[in-house]
């Protein structure tokens, strides 16, 4: 493979000013970008900071701008990008170092939205709930491939940009996850929480998410999802008050 | 220079054992000031993260406590803490469930909706649950996110360097951090410490492993005086990729492709089982497979990379794409279509069975000391089954949370004695004054090193010589310095682990040269058979000034012989 031209943004902190140091470096045919950035790291810039764990896929630790557009560094071969590589950390997120952001304010972000699971107190803690995969509860529910918190999405968004308040993309999309999912008892306080000003109705359907996404989940499809059940909720709960289970 | 923190429980690592200790230890008693640390991203770093094919509990009612116990103690080669192994069967089933009904995770269904449970090799139950074959993004998640309900204090990035002892060097007191973002020094009282970083294996050349972990939890319980044990049993996976010029080789392809079904051929389109377990085939247990593997490659019977095949193609194309999505897409990124065609393959490294002994609670011999996990010996014996590592690590971190509540309790606070911080600080900032050498070469070297002389196939010879390049290298790094400040320095980071991987690298060869026998994951040419009458004995390892002191003790046989 022939050589690869990397430029790499340096940065002591988020107030420090951005600086490109470009280096050529020599990679296999089946490199990924993060490999380079490890032929940098073992190579010109040794002190390079920059954030990965599994190299698989998995951890979501890895996302950069990579020309321009958020990728999942380690599962994108170089060769498939071209011979000029700029990369730069995620957007909408203070820099820390280098090529690593700061991800407390999109974790922040999703802490607002109650992400985690209430379990319903009628569940068997003895068994698994029941889910025939041609019942309707498991119909309703959302399968789309698992979310590796990579923040893509959130760096992609026009919106979170825009208004800094906004949950985002990630945020919703495991709101709608656990508002679809009969084994938890919060429906409607989380279908509240994330329906508001900073949630669902914010987004205007851009897409810049779906497109990202490095597991090629469409935040865009749970998001409307959101809007749909939130404008249904009032007459749900009528209904449910009407004819109680 | 150091910034002081004090807490009641400090867990090093975040992890299923890391994290489900701290929410056992909340859920005890929410009055706990509980500390996190982790190396990497909280739910973003460890092994538990990447685990692919699922987690073994015996759940259906066709299958037994019994059968697991027995395929987990028989997997092992009888080298088995036979109460350890007991506990995490007889536990798993629970947990599991708690991970499900408290937790959050939703794993596979089976079409009538009640729980999936797929086939793993060397088991004679199908008794994995799983969430395709990425089940450790749901359980590290659903994980995180009751971390977060909670509360719990996390520093992220930040890695233990050094346990703190009282003056006699009895009693655990704290730690020593080192937050790897700002480069600063934390020094922290804690009246228990547990150390849940997963061990791994990252000194061989291939490695399947997380790629921050560096047996810090290991070689830090052995400076502070824990015993360890079984540290010659390595883990081999046989199925890792092959991807010449990229940290990708030696990831991981899952247990379940085999499980499935899946074919080996050599490069001579041999299916070479035939020749190792001719009755369970592909299916046999990962030790046997990966030495037959690399017994291949080196008679020169391997592909041209020094490979093997994996086909699964003859399982039809839909299945394979519905049920292995993510080893296909991981195949496709580098151009081989697992459903399609065969995709070559070789062993790596992928599991210590040996680490720090404990007792079902998690107690070492330190007090105020425990550990979970793959940071620990003893469930697993001399090869650990797929399937048993995150329920280790589920299991056991729980039990160790909640005995660790219990144990807090009414305790206070050990004297921090200062010298010990400073040492740990200037022997860490050392790598940052100006030398000669870099870290990386010196990573490279151990890496050959470790596979080619203390690896799949040993001998008394090869394991001298390890030593004596271990002895060598762990000089050179006495030279090493890495350049840059102290903030965010991977290479500096880089130096710390070789100083920890080079200490358990030592202690693995030195037992492996212990052990006159073959067993489970380690096989000597120079002793092939399985001595029963010699060596159903574990080798235990504990610091001794400078050196290491080594022993054995009889494996109770309390509840199955061989
Ligand atoms: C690719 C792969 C696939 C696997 N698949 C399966 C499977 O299908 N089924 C199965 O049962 N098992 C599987 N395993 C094994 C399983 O992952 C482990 O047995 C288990 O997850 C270990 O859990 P742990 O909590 O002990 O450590 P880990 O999950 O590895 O966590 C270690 C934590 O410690 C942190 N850490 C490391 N050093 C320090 C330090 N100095 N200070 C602070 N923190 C530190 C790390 O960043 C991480 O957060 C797999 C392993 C790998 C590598
Ligand atoms: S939705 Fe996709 S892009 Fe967003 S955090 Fe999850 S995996 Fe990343
Ligand atoms: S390093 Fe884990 S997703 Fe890239």
């Amino acid at each position: 493979m022939p050589k690869i031209t990397v430029s790499v943004q340096r940065r002591a902190s988020d107030q420090d000013a951005r600086s490109f140091e470009t280096h050529e470096v020599e990679l296999s045919d089946k490199a990924s970008v993060l490999d380079a950035l490890f032929a940098l790291q073992r190579g010109p810039c040794p002190d390079l900071a920059f954030r990965f764990s599994c190299r698989v896929g998995m951890c979501g630790s890895c996302a950069m701008v990579v020309n321009g557009r958020e990728q999942l560094t380690c599962s994108v071969l170089v060769k498939d990008i071209g011979n000029t590589l700029r990369i730069e950390p995620l957007r909408n997120l203070p820099v820390k170092r280098d090529l690593a952001v700061d991800m407390k304010p999109f974790f922040a972000a999703y802490q607002r939205t109650l992400p985690n699971f209430t379990p319903r107190d009628d569940l068997d803690p003895s068994d698994f709930y029941r889910l025939p995969l041609d019942s309707k509860e498991w119909k309703a529910m959302s399968h789309q491939p698992q979310c590796i918190d990579c923040g893509a999405c959130y760096s992609a968004c026009t919106l979170v940009t825009l208004h800094p308040r906004y949950v985002g993309p990630m945020a919703l999309h495991r709101a709608l996850n656990l508002i679809v999912d009969p084994r938890d008892k919060s429906r409607s306080e989380r279908l509240n929480l994330v329906t508001g000003e900073a949630g669902a109705f914010r987004c205007h359907t851009l897409g810049n998410c779906r497109d990202v996404c490095p597991r090629g989940i469409s935040p865009t499809h749970s998001i409307e999802r959101l809007k749909r059940l939130a404008v249904w909720e009032p007459f749900r709960k009528m209904f449910a008050r009407i004819f109680p289970a | 220079m150091s910034n002081q923190l004090s807490t009641d429980i400090l867990i090093l690592g975040t992890g299923g054992a890391g994290l489900m200790a701290a929410l056992h230890a909340f859920w005890r008693d929410p009055a706990l000031d509980i500390t996190l640390v982790s190396k990497g991203g909280l739910g973003k770093s460890g092994c538990t993260r990447m685990v692919q094919g699922g987690y073994n509990a015996v759940l259906d009612a066709k299958d037994s406590i019994q059968a697991h116990f027995e395929d987990t103690v028989k997997g092992g080669a009888f080298l088995n803490d036979q109460e350890l192994a007991m506990t995490l069967v007889e536990d798993s089933p629970r947990i599991v469930r708690e991970l499900e009904n408290r937790i959050g995770c939703l794993f596979d269904r089976a079409a009538d909706g009640r729980i999936h449970q797929k086939a793993f090799a060397g088991q004679s139950f199908d008794r994995t649950v799983h969430v395709g074959d990425l089940t450790g993004i749901e359980i590290m998640s659903r994980l995180r996110d009751q971390i977060f309900a909670t509360g719990i204090r996390c520093l992220e990035y930040t890695r233990g360097l050094e346990l703190l002892t009282s003056a006699d060097g009895q009693r655990v007191v704290g730690a020593v951090l080192l937050d790897i973002q700002s480069g600063k020094f934390i020094t922290v009282k804690s009246k228990a410490v547990m150390l849940c970083t997963g061990a791994g294996p990252l000194m061989y050349q291939r490695s399947a492993c997380a790629q921050e972990k560096a047996m810090d939890g290991v070689a830090m319980a052995y400076r502070a005086g824990a015993n360890l044990m079984d540290m010659e049993m390595v883990q081999f996976h046989p199925t890792g990729m092959v991807v010449p010029g990229s940290r990708l080789n030696g990831a991981l392809l899952e247990e379940g492709l085999r499980g499935a079904g899946a074919h080996l051929f050599n490069g001579q389109g041999e299916r070479f089982m035939q020749r190792y377990d001719p009755e369970k085939m592909e299916r046999s247990t990962r030790d046997r497979v990966s030495r037959a593997s690399y017994m291949e490659v080196t008679a020169g019977r391997g592909t041209a990379n020094g490979g093997v095949w994996i086909d699964v193609s003859h399982l039809g194309a839909e299945f394979v794409e519905k049920n292995f999505t993510g080893m296909r897409d991981r195949c496709l990124r580098i151009g081989f279509d697992l459903a399609r065609e065969k995709v070559e393959v070789c062993p790596t490294a992928h599991f210590n069975m040996g680490g720090i002994r404990i007792n079902r609670d998690g107690f070492t011999n330190l007090e105020g000391l425990f550990a979970a996990g793959e940071d620990s010996a003893g469930v697993h014996g001399a090869n650990r089954l797929g399937g048993n590592g995150v329920a280790e690590s589920t299991v056991f971190g729980a039990r160790a949370g909640d005995a660790v509540a219990g144990w807090v309790k009414n305790r206070k606070h050990g004297e921090v004695q200062a010298t010990q911080v400073t040492d740990a600080t200037e022997t860490a900032g050392n790598f940052l004054t100006p030398h000669s050498e870099s870290p990386w070469p010196l990573r490279d070297e151990l890496g050959r090193v470790m596979w080619e002389r203390a690896g799949i196939v040993r001998s008394g010879e090869k394991l001298k010589q390890a030593l004596n390049e271990i002895a060598d290298l762990k000089q050179r790094l006495e030279k090493v310095s890495t350049p840059g400040g102290r903030e965010f320095n991977l290479t500096w980071q880089q130096a710390l682990d070789m100083r920890n991987m080079l200490t358990a690298s030592e202690l693995i060869a030195r037992s492996a040269l212990m052990r006159e026998d073959s067993r489970g994951a380690h096989y000597r040419e120079d002793f092939t058979n399985t001595d029963h009458a010699n060596w159903l004995k574990n080798i235990y390892a504990s610091r001794d000034g400078d050196g290491a002191k080594l022993w054995t003790e009889p494996v109770k046989l309390t509840k199955l012989q061989p």
